[in-house]
Parts: C-alpha cells; sequence; structure tokens
C-alpha cells in the first residue's frame, strides 16, 4: 500500500503539478479519507450520493486551484479546507436547487476560505465572449494550453494529446498561446474585463 | 515590425527568456509602441484565459478519476477472471506438452520399443545376396529399400521367416503400425520351430504395433496376458507399459 500524504506533500505536489498533481489526486481519491468524509456530509445534509459526489468533485477542483493561485494561507488543516470548500459549494450552488431552506440557513458561504464561485465570468456578456473565444480555440488548443498551464512538461503533454514528441507538443503550444492571443486582440473589452481580475 | 515578431518578443519576456539589457529596450519600447502594448496586453489576458482552460482540465482529470474509481469495482474480478482464464490456458498447453511428451502412444512407442541387432539373422546360400543388400539398407536407414527387398522373399514360406520377421519390424519402425501387425501374426506361424525367444520378442512388439495403430484395447488384453507370465523377458516391461497406460496424464487426455 502507498504511503500516505502529508498536507504539505500534498499542497507540493500541486503546486508542482504535473504528474505529481496526477498522483497526489489519485491519492485524495482512492486512498485517502477526504472522499469518504466529505460524501458523508453532503449526505448527512440531506444530499443523495450523486450531489456529494459532484460537490467533492468541484471541490477537490477548487482545492488544487486554489493553492496553486496561492490563495491557501495554511491557517487549517486540508481536510477542513476542502471541508469548508464543500460546505460552500453545497450551500451557493446546490442547495439553491434543492430550495431546501432550513440547509440554506444552516449554511452560509464562508467568504474567508472560498472565493465567489466563477471568479472569472463575471457576467453573461462576458462568459459569451469568452466561450466564443474558447470556441474559435478548438479543444486541441484548449487541452495543450489547459495541460501546459497545470504545469505539465511537453513529453507528459504530448503523450496526453497525442503527439509524437515533446518538440511537437511544445509547437502545438506555441501556435495555440498565439491563437489565443490574436482571438483576444479582437475583443478589446474583454481584454479590459479581464484586465481588472489579474 | 510584423505581429509575429511583438508576440515573440512578448512571450520571451513574459516567460523571462530576455536578457536585462533587452528587457530594458523592450520595457521602454512597450510604452511608445502602441501595437506592442496591446499584443502585451492580449497576452496577459489569454493567462486569465489559461486559468480557465487549467480548471477545465483539472475538472476532466477528476472525472476521469472518479470513473476510474466507479469502475475499479468491477476490475479486479474482470482481472481475476482473465488471469483465471490465462492460467488454465498454460495449464491446458502444459498438460498436453507434458502427455504428447511423455504418455502418448508416439512417447510410448519410442520408450518401449528398439529395433533388434538382426545381425546374427544373416542367411548362406540361397538369396543371400539379396539379404545382404537389405542389412546394408538398414544400416544406411535406407528403410524404404530394405523393406522393398525383403517383400521379394516368400511371404508364407518357413525358410524365409527371417525376411519375415526383420520386414516386420520395419513396418513398425516405419511407422506402418498396421502391416506390422499383421506381419508379426503371421511370422508367429513361421517360427513355431525356432527358438522360444523368437516367439516372446514377437509377442512384445505385436503389444507395440497395436499401440502405433492406437488399438488399445488389444493392447491392454495382450498385457494382461503378458502380465500372468513372471518369466516373459518382457514382464518388466509391461508392467511399466501398464502402469503408464493408466497414467493420470493419459486419463486427463
Amino acid at each position: 500500500m502507498s504511503k500516505a500524504f502529508s498536507d504539505k506533500e500534498i499542497i507540493d505536489a500541486i503546486s508542482a503539478g504535473g504528474r505529481q498533481l496526477d498522483k497526489v489526486l489519485d491519492y485524495i481519491y482512492h486512498r485517502s479519507q477526504y472522499r469518504d468524509s466529505i460524501i458523508n456530509l453532503v449526505m448527512r445534509w440531506s444530499g443523495s450520493r450523486e450531489d456529494a459526489e459532484d460537490v467533492f468533485q468541484e471541490g477537490i477542483c477548487r482545492l488544487v486551484q486554489n493553492i496553486r493561485k496561492g490563495q491557501f494561507e495554511g491557517r487549517s488543516s486540508l481536510r477542513t479546507y476542502l471541508t469548508t470548500i464543500c460546505k460552500n459549494l453545497w450551500s451557493t450552488r446546490f442547495a439553491k436547487v434543492k430550495r431546501d431552506t432550513a440547509r440554506e440557513q444552516s449554511w452560509k458561504p464562508d467568504n474567508d476560505y472560498e472565493a465567489s464561485p466563477d471568479q472569472i465570468v463575471i457576467n453573461e456578456e462576458r462568459s459569451q465572449l469568452i466561450k466564443s473565444v474558447l470556441e474559435q480555440l478548438g479543444e486541441k488548443c484548449k487541452q495543450v494550453l489547459g495541460l501546459w498551464a497545470l504545469d505539465y512538461r511537453m513529453k507528459e503533454i504530448a503523450r496526453e494529446a497525442g503527439y509524437k514528441s515533446a518538440g511537437m507538443a511544445r509547437r502545438k503550444k506555441y501556435e495555440c498561446r498565439k491563437k489565443l492571443t490574436a482571438l483576444l486582440k479582437d475583443q478589446p473589452d474583454l481584454i479590459t474585463d479581464l484586465k481588472d481580475l489579474l | 515590425m510584423n505581429e509575429l515578431e511583438y508576440f515573440d518578443r512578448v512571450e520571451a519576456y513574459a516567460e523571462g527568456r530576455m536578457k536585462a539589457a533587452e528587457k530594458q529596450v523592450f520595457e521602454k519600447e512597450l510604452d511608445q509602441n502602441e501595437m506592442l502594448r496591446k499584443e502585451y496586453e492580449a497576452y496577459l489576458a489569454s493567462a486569465k484565459i489559461l486559468d480557465q482552460l487549467a480548471f477545465e482540465q483539472l475538472r476532466q482529470k477528476v472525472a476521469a478519476i472518479e470513473n476510474r474509481g466507479k469502475n475499479r469495482g468491477l476490475f479486479p474480478l474482470r482481472r481475476v477472471l482473465a488471469i483465471a482464464a490465462g492460467l488454465l490456458l498454460l495449464l491446458t498447453i502444459g498438460s498436453l506438452w507434458h502427455y504428447d511428451r511423455y504418455f502418448s502412444n508416439e512417447a510410448l512407442l519410442a520408450k518401449y520399443y528398439e529395433f533388434p541387432n538382426v545381425s546374427g539373422l544373416k542367411r548362406a546360400g540361397d538369396r543371400a545376396l539379396t539379404f545382404e543388400e537389405a542389412y546394408i539398407a538398414i544400416a544406411k536407414k535406407d528403410f524404404s529399400t530394405a523393406i522393398n527387398l525383403l517383400n521379394s522373399f516368400p511371404s508364407t514360406d518357413p525358410n524365409y521367416w527371417e525376411a519375415q520377421y526383420i520386414l516386420a519390424n520395419l513396418y513398425l519402425k516405419t511407422g506402418q503400425g498396421q502391416k506390422a501387425a499383421e506381419t508379426f501374426e503371421r511370422v508367429l506361424l513361421l517360427v513355431v520351430d525356432q527358438p522360444e525367444g523368437y516367439t516372446k520378442n514377437i509377442d512384445w512388439w505385436l503389444i507395440m504395433a497395436h499401440l502405433q495403430v492406437g488399438d488399445l484395447e488389444v493392447v491392454k488384453s495382450s498385457l494382461k496376458t503378458l502380465l500372468t507370465q513372471p518369466d516373459h523377458p518382457y514382464h518388466a516391461d509391461a508392467l511399466s507399459l501398464n502402469s503408464d497406460l493408466n497414467n493420470f496424464w493419459r486419463k486427463l487426455k
């Protein structure tokens, strides 16, 4: 059986990205207590098993995102932090759908830990513009740039995206980034919006 | 300077690949060149989009891990079944190989039959030359020539029993079990006046001939008779062959 990761090891691996991120995600999912405890909690909050799995899945993504952005300050254990993220997700997103008043009263979002649910898309118009840019970018570019942004090495990107070599993946990344920049230049308002978020 | 060069310079700057002097020039130009500034701002804005792309990839990865986990419960069973099937196949192949190697009719024949030394059977006088040619052919392992030569001798004349005796062994040696069995049966009638050893040899070779043909009922019944004769020169071989015929591997087959 593989060893258990400490909080520091998990944070380091998430920050490093690439294969280390894969390894730690697998650990969090399958060999730590994180998943079971969150699922039990959400089910105790009257969520279904499916709700609980969705909350956990989204919670993990947020946890990784926040750590990589340096937004986790280490004031609590990772488990507590993840629980808070999931609790906020449940109350702000899932519980709205459920319309469970009692539950909504019990769990208000804890903004000390978790930022607003979607930091990028602040209004529908911007959301549509981003969507249009991403559509024009194409699936392959989205994948390559997304993996690159998660600090995967070029040979790992090549393997995942189906390129023969790291060199080809590097070339693709260059072309995609150039394409993305060019697409954004056609949307000056969007650049301004995004700039405000920087 | 075209847009492509702007992009390359912006990227080099943003990724920290510029030398100090180059960087200074770039920053100064950024203040003065609107095209370059727009390229730079678009590049910075694209970084925000990259965050979103990273998040999408993360979602996909997490979803994939989740699905792997859901399938995990089924996987061990599939794997166990695959391993079991593989082992069964190996066991079957191994068993067949083991059977063929040690317990097939061919393997038992190779174990229990040996072509006799016929040099003592040389004829003098009548047709001695043909006999001699047959011996030479046997020595050269040219069994078909030897068979043809020996077939030229009368088959039911006790005066030429040696030719039939050798011929029957040649049939057995060359895999012609049925002919060997028929010839040995005939030789038994031709050697009644010869030393008993010849008859005893033929008892055994007849069993071998029937084994070669695969007529196991005859083999077993002949063995049964032979096993009642402890003084028979092939009694020990008969015991051993009987045991091999009743071996687990043959039953498995």
